[in-house]
């Protein structure tokens, strides 16, 4: 298993704990559908739904005004599709750079080190970029129980 | 089998279109639309509201999952696998042609044999029938027009499970023009769906030409049927077909579903079946229907195989050897005196000829009628 393989594990496994905590579950679809790499939905339930590409990162990407993050042309290209039916996120998780201080556990508690971040790009302008295409995510959004569930009451057209 | 379909690829070949219809036809009503991006669906079953939310852009990049949520909800609600649903998803646009043993009881293994009787007799009842669509006659010779090699070289065999003794067909149908809400039951109708419509009625009319024919014990009912697609050809592949589930049960089930995609609003499903006791009423129908027909300004490529005479005394009657519908055939002919010397010239150097006549039924060979064109084909 190569760093990245384990980088991109540890970022869904990231996902899941916040989103179970949340109330909600990642659905258990070995479907690889183009950039979709997991969907979220109510625990118990079917809908809504909130699909996600997950990117993991060592590197220091943070700056005053969000996350500058590279993100491939293609993926931005189908995260900021509008013809998508439900929101379609991009979720960064940033990981400390050494491995050993990804997570720590003792009897009293697990620790996951820093933090992942959403952003939705539907409706962009696509991109006519050759490799990526750098965004910027807000630091405000953090990938947490309160903007999850926002993002879950926004899935219906009502409020897209 | 509980087989789970996960295929990305497969799941966008699933249109719309096809699990709306689907979804109507088993009773689902639209409760939302969300402009551009999707169909949303409910159904009370199981004491609760189901919804089903179907996307309209093919393209969108979360469309394979969004199909696959609502198979996963049909599989559950339909107590079927998803393979099983996404199969009925994937036919949607089709009719839909099933052959089964009736009767038949499973745990036998199915034979390759077996399998391929079924698919013979398929294909020449559905170019028989198709045939029919064009022109209905009692009977077919020689190749099949290019519409009817295209209508046959679309149907799909659908996937079964390994031991069912149905053989499942798709005849796609074509959408009709965009400027035809749905298109008539009789007019402008896309060849396939003519073809299957034409295969349903010669079903149904065969069947209740095999009544008749068993109360008056005279078969006069299929000159009536003929019109509804009946020929010699289809009673001999319904004969064959019939003949080879005995194995399995007693004759043969057919059923037609029509797409519902094209619903035909005046026509009923088709369901008919065929026991062993009809084969030999199929086969004597057959032989009565072939020594009807003529067959008007055939090509024939032949040997000539016999003179009856000796070339001396030759009096112009000859016995051809002739490959018509995959059989060597004998054929008799009785040429003018303007022939006699190409005739004895082919038959000493066993060369092909090649001529036109109108063919008629004798027995088990025919009789050429009005031979012209003739000449020697120097291979």
């Amino acid at each position: 298993m190569t760093s990245f393989d384990e980088n991109e594990l540890f970022s869904l496994t990231y996902i899941q704990a916040v989103a179970v905590n949340a109330g909600y579950q990642l659905a258990d679809w070995q479907v690889d559908d183009q950039s979709v790499d997991g969907s979220l939905r109510p625990l118990g339930r079917r809908s809504p739904i909130v699909h996600f590409q997950a990117k993991s990162t060592t590197q220091d990407f943070v700056k005053t005004d969000g996350i500058h993050f590279p993100l491939d042309k293609d993926n931005f290209n189908d995260l900021r599709d509008p013809d998508e039916v439900w929101p379609f996120v991009l979720i960064v998780v940033l990981l400390p750079k050494v491995k050993d201080e990804w997570l720590s556990q003792s009897t009293t508690e697990l620790c996951l080190r820093r933090c992942g971040y959403f952003l939705s790009l539907r409706g962009e302008p696509r991109t006519e970029n050759k490799v990526s295409r750098t965004v910027v995510i807000p630091l405000d959004n953090v990938f947490n129980k309160e903007n999850l569930d926002a993002l879950m009451k926004s899935a219906r057209p009502e409020d897209l | 089998m509980r087989v789970e379909i996960q295929d990305p690829e497969a799941l966008r070949t699933i249109p719309p279109a096809s699990v709306l219809a689907h979804l109507r036809a088993s009773g689902w009503e639209e409760a939302e639309v969300w402009p551009d991006r999707a169909v949303v669906l409910e159904k009370a079953e199981a004491g609760q509201r189901w919804e089903a939310v179907v996307p309209i852009k093919t393209t969108a990049p979360g469309y394979a999952r969004n199909i696959f949520q609502v198979v996963e909800v049909l599989a559950m609600l339909e107590d079927r696998s998803q393979l099983d649903v996404f199969r009925t998803l994937a036919s949607v646009g089709a009719d839909t042609i099933r052959i089964s043993a009736r009767n038949g009881v499973e745990g036998k293994p199915v034979s390759l044999t077996y399998a391929n009787g079924l698919m013979a007799g398929a294909v020449s009842a559905l170019a028989a029938a198709a045939r029919a669509a064009e022109t209905p006659r009692p009977a077919f010779l020689g190749p099949r027009s290019a519409k009817v090699t295209d209508f046959i070289d679309h149907i799909a065999v659908a996937p079964s499970d390994f031991d069912t003794y149905e053989l499942t067909l798709l005849s796609p149908v074509p959408d009709p023009p965009a400027q035809a809400e749905l298109f008539p039951d009789s007019h402008d109708l896309p060849f396939s769906r003519l073809a299957t419509r034409t295969l349903a009625g010669a079903l149904d009319a065969t069947h209740a030409a095999i009544a008749k024919a068993h109360e008056t014990d005279a078969l006069d009912s299929f000159d009536a049927a003929m019109s509804a697609g009946v020929s010699a050809n289809f009673c001999s592949a319904v004969s064959a077909m019939s003949d080879q589930a005995r194995e399995f049960g007693d004759g043969l089930v057919a059923d037609i579903a029509w797409s519902a995609l094209h619903p035909i609003h005046r026509s009923p499903n088709a369901h008919v079946s065929f026991s062993l006791r009809d084969v030999q009423t199929l086969d004597d129908a057959s032989k009565h229907l072939r020594s009807r027909a003529t067959f008007e300004n055939e090509h024939i490529l032949a040997d000539v195989f016999r003179l009856t005479r000796d070339p001396a005394e030759f009096d112009g009657h000859a016995v051809l050897l002739v490959e018509l519908d995959e059989r060597l055939r004998r054929v008799e002919v009785m040429f003018p005196s303007s022939e006699y010397d190409t005739v004895i010239d082919a038959h000493r150097r066993q060369v092909k000829i090649e001529l036109h006549g109108d063919l008629k039924p004798k027995g088990r060979g025919y009789v050429l009628g009005h031979p012209r064109n003739l000449k020697i084909v120097d291979e």
